[in-house]
């Protein structure tokens, strides 16, 4: 993991070393033994996780430049609060529990006649866990008749159309007013979130669909790879240059026609698609190459030898290194005109079990992040059509949400903006 | 079906932390893997039947723990209460001799002290404690309950299932007779009648014994399914009425309905209700309502599982009436807030079956309900569940507490 992330703050461990202090200071008073203070620190050392604490308030919400921790899921859900003033009280919850979560902040005490208040998935002091939780909103809460939106709408939010290879007839994976992007550095830590923050609001929203994904490790160095065997996520936009996460990934209230309350968010695509493995393995390894445009080994661009080498396409016009058709060369064809079609991929690999026939379902969890989802990932998909990937792959669920701008202070709450007056 | 546990709330729920306090952080530990309440210090505490324990005469407000060791020779169990015991705090179930648990609490000023009650009967309390300043959320205590509280409720329940038992009687009488004579369409409309009769009394976890397995007994635990030959009651005799079986092998059913809820009523007032059921009922009869109706699970082929929810939300309501004098003093509003929702989930049950195709009795079978419709009662359900969930550690009896 990097740590060029902004969120990325003081690690649960240094919080755990004042917190040794503290044990010390209750020995000193006579109502602790010594032991107690060595007790502290293993068990706490036992369940602080990855000791990664990301910072929840912000301009923007945590979970988009953060690069990928190692759990993912994506859960949407519909919104069944009766009125505006509940869904209020839904964001208010919402923002209240994920503030906790992703601080690994104490569960409340239980009293005399409650269940306990916590899973307890994570042993009795739940660590943040590099965990981060992102709200998106869908185009469907904006309608008209629901909570009386329609005027605030993100100027771009609709409905994920249907793109020519996609296979959604039968999708019962599409859409949603809600969107949680929850992510962390363990599995546990994902579900432990999922089940607090769907306890809490049970009433309020209801969970539409869900896919789990994972990050694997570097084989051996390097992006980490996908169930194609190839390196995945090698090229994406500089997250550490403002003026680049400024023109690329967030929304600025006031510009292209955007209600002022959706300064600081972003567009979220999330798109669930199966990748074909049985096939894609009888296939051979020079023709996988020409289908992404990279070397599956390396990761290095087809007329390159290193993963991080820049493709030079301008040097090679007719596509006799990286193929025209090739898969990176038509979602980047790294041109002037392109440059602004440009979106921050951070997908998943999702694996789950297996089809009516035995073959395994595995895929990708594919989710970007954009200031503009029809001028940069409806382009790039358009470009894409008929790619010589597309037999390997099937798209089979998603939808456009759009990622609420951070949580600004103590007193915010997620869709403030959206909710004020 | 199975009988929940006893025990549902353990020791150490909750109440674990690592609160910033007035600047300095504490943790205390008791073991390696029983961590003890944020900021709150631990206090040794060894109780036998001549003291209650020794807790300091003075503490703070906020969070404290008590390491409670028996050195009797019985079992105990420990409560932290107002000294006179018009409240509870928080309690330690039970306690071997010669075993520690932590009694944990968030206490907000005032006066308490600890209470021993030993198994073999002595009750002794520990000298008071006085609480000075406040801290946030401090726990407000609860009423104790005696098993006693208990008794009219049960009493009252009892009375009203053994006035509905012969209505029930009286509707499988009918279903039988509609199969007899081969009306087996008359037979499919009464057949709901008398389910929807035994579904509202709210027989969920195990409150007719065995007899609920032979009136209502669901094929999955049977190694024939559906096809086997144990199988009995109203979901098997659906089975045969909604998949096209002859009279003449409905029959047998239908007469061994008959037979088993004579041998109920003949039964019931010898059977014994444990007096914690009730509030465990008006829980769970709910969450089974959720886990095989709502779901559609239980379908045996006449898609009426929304209406036996319904007689669920009537069966639980009629518990809930016989616990609110309890509930109400012990968490006044509560009931209300039940009530509404239940009045609420109800109402859109009808919506539900008022908007779908009408089909047996005219309600919308679950696998027939459209996204938004489902997603509406899965929430009005879960919500309510939620709230619940209290009920049974709020009206758990504390004797002596
Ligand atoms: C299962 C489906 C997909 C697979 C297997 C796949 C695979 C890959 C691979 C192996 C790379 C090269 C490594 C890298 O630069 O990260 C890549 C790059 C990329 N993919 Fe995909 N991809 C899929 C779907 C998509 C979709 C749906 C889009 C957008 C509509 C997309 C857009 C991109 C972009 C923009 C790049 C970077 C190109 C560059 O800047 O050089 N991919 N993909």
């Amino acid at each position: 993991m990097t740590t060029s992330d902004p969120h990325q703050t003081i690690g649960r461990r240094g919080f755990l070393r004042n917190a040794t202090a503290g044990v010390v200071g209750v020995a000193a008073l006579g109502t602790a033994a010594a032991d107690t203070a060595r007790a502290a620190t293993a068990a706490a050392g036992a369940t602080a996780g990855s000791g990664r604490v990301i910072a929840f308030e912000g301009p923007h919400q945590a979970g988009i430049l953060t690069p990928p921790q190692a759990a993912a899921s994506f859960v949407s859900f519909d919104v069944i609060a009766p009125d505006r003033a509940a869904l209020k009280d839904l964001f208010a919850v919402l923002t209240d529990r994920v503030r906790a979560l992703t601080a690994g902040a104490p569960v409340p005490a239980t009293d005399l006649a409650s269940p306990p208040a916590d899973s307890g998935t994570l042993g009795p002091l739940p660590p943040a866990d590099g965990l981060t939780v992102t709200v998106g909103v869908g185009a469907s809460l904006f309608d008209d008749h629901r909570y009386g939106l329609g005027a605030r709408r993100p100027a771009k939010l609709a409905a994920m159309p249907v793109f020519p290879d996609d296979d959604m007839a039968h999708s019962t994976e599409l859409h949603g007013d809600l969107s949680l992007q929850l992510c962390a550095d363990s599995r546990d830590t994902v579900v432990h979130a999922l089940r607090d923050i769907t306890r809490h609001t049970r009433g309020a929203i209801q969970a539409r669909w869900k896919i789990d994904g994972t990050h694997s490790a570097p084989r051996p160095s390097g992006a980490p790879r996908n169930h194609l065997g190839f390196k995945d996520g090698i090229a994406n936009p500089d997250t550490t240059n403002q003026a680049v996460t400024d023109a690329l990934v967030w929304t600025h209230g006031g510009a292209d026609g955007e209600p002022a309350w959706t300064e600081g968010g972003s567009y979220q695509v999330i798109r669930i698609i199966r990748m074909l493995v049985e096939f894609w393995d009888r296939v051979s390894l020079d023709e996988q190459e020409r289908m992404i445009g990279r070397r599956r080994d390396s990761g290095a661009p087809l007329d390159g030898s290193a993963e991080t080498d820049l493709p030079a396409y301008k040097a090679d016009p007719q596509g006799l290194y990286v193929p025209m058709n090739a898969h990176i060369r038509l979602a980047n064809p790294r041109t002037d005109a392109t440059a602004s079609q440009q979106i921050l991929r951070r997908g998943y690999n999702y694996e789950r079990g297996l089809d009516t026939d035995g073959n395994l379902d595995l895929g990708l969890v594919f989710c970007c992040y954009q200031q503009d989802v029809s001028r940069q990932f409806a382009a790039v998909q358009s470009r894409l059509a008929g790619e010589p990937l597309v037999d390997y792959i099937s798209p089979t669920g998603g939808g456009y949400f759009f990622a609420l701008p951070g949580v600004r202070n103590p007193g915010d709450t997620f869709a403030s903006g959206l909710l004020a007056g | 079906m199975t009988v929940r546990p006893w025990f549902r709330r353990p020791p150490l729920a909750g109440a674990l932390a690592l609160a910033v306090a007035g600047g300095a952080l504490a943790v205390a530990f008791t073991s390696d893997d029983a961590p003890a309440s944020a900021g709150a210090s631990t206090l040794t505490v060894s109780v036998d039947k001549h003291g209650c324990g020794a807790p300091p005469a003075r503490l703070p407000s906020g969070p404290v723990v008590f390491e409670v060791t028996d050195a009797a020779t019985t079992f105990v169990t420990v409560y932290l209460t107002d000294p006179g015991g018009a409240r509870a705090y928080a309690e330690i179930r039970w306690l071997g001799p010669r075993h520690s648990l932590p009694l944990s609490a968030s206490v907000a000023a005032g006066r308490y002290a600890l209470r021993c009650v030993f198994s073999d009967g002595p009750v002794v309390t520990s000298p008071p404690v006085a609480v000075t300043g406040s801290a946030p959320d401090t726990e407000p205590g609860y009423r104790p309950m005696t098993s006693t509280d208990l008794e009219q409720p049960v009493t009252a329940y009892r009375a009203w299932v053994s006035a509905a038992l012969p209505r029930l009687l009286d509707a499988a009488r009918a279903l039988d007779a509609d199969v007899a004579r081969g009306d087996l369409a008359a037979a499919r409309t009464d057949w709901l009648s008398a389910h929807l009769a035994y579904e509202r009394l709210g027989a969920a976890y195990n409150s007719f014994g065995d007899f609920d397995d032979a009136i209502d007994g669901r094929p999955d635990g049977l190694p024939g399914g559906v096809d086997d030959p144990g199988w009995t009651g109203f979901l098997a005799i659906e089975h045969t009425l909604w998949h096209g079986s002859t009279a003449d092998r409905v029959r047998p059913l239908t007469q061994k309905l008959v037979s088993d809820v004579t041998g109920l009523i003949a039964d019931f007032p010898s059977e014994d209700i444990d007096s914690e059921d009730l509030p465990l009922r008006a829980h769970e009869i709910l969450e089974n309502a959720l886990q095989f109706q709502l779901t559609g699970h239980d379908d045996q082929g006449s898609g009426t599982t929304l209406a036996t929810l319904d007689a669920n939300v009537q069966g639980t309501s009629e518990v809930l009436s016989l616990l609110t004098p309890l509930l109400n003093e012990r968490d006044p509003g509560l009931v209300d807030h039940l009530d509404q929702a239940l009045t609420a989930l109800r109402t859109s049950l009808q919506a539900a079956s008022a908007a779908g195709s009408g089909g047996t009795g005219g309600w919308t079978a679950a696998d027939a309900l459209d996204r938004a419709t489902r997603e509406r009662l899965d929430g009005a359900l879960g919500s309510l569940l939620e709230q619940l969930a209290r009920i049974p550690n709020l009206l758990a009896a504390r004797n002596a507490a």
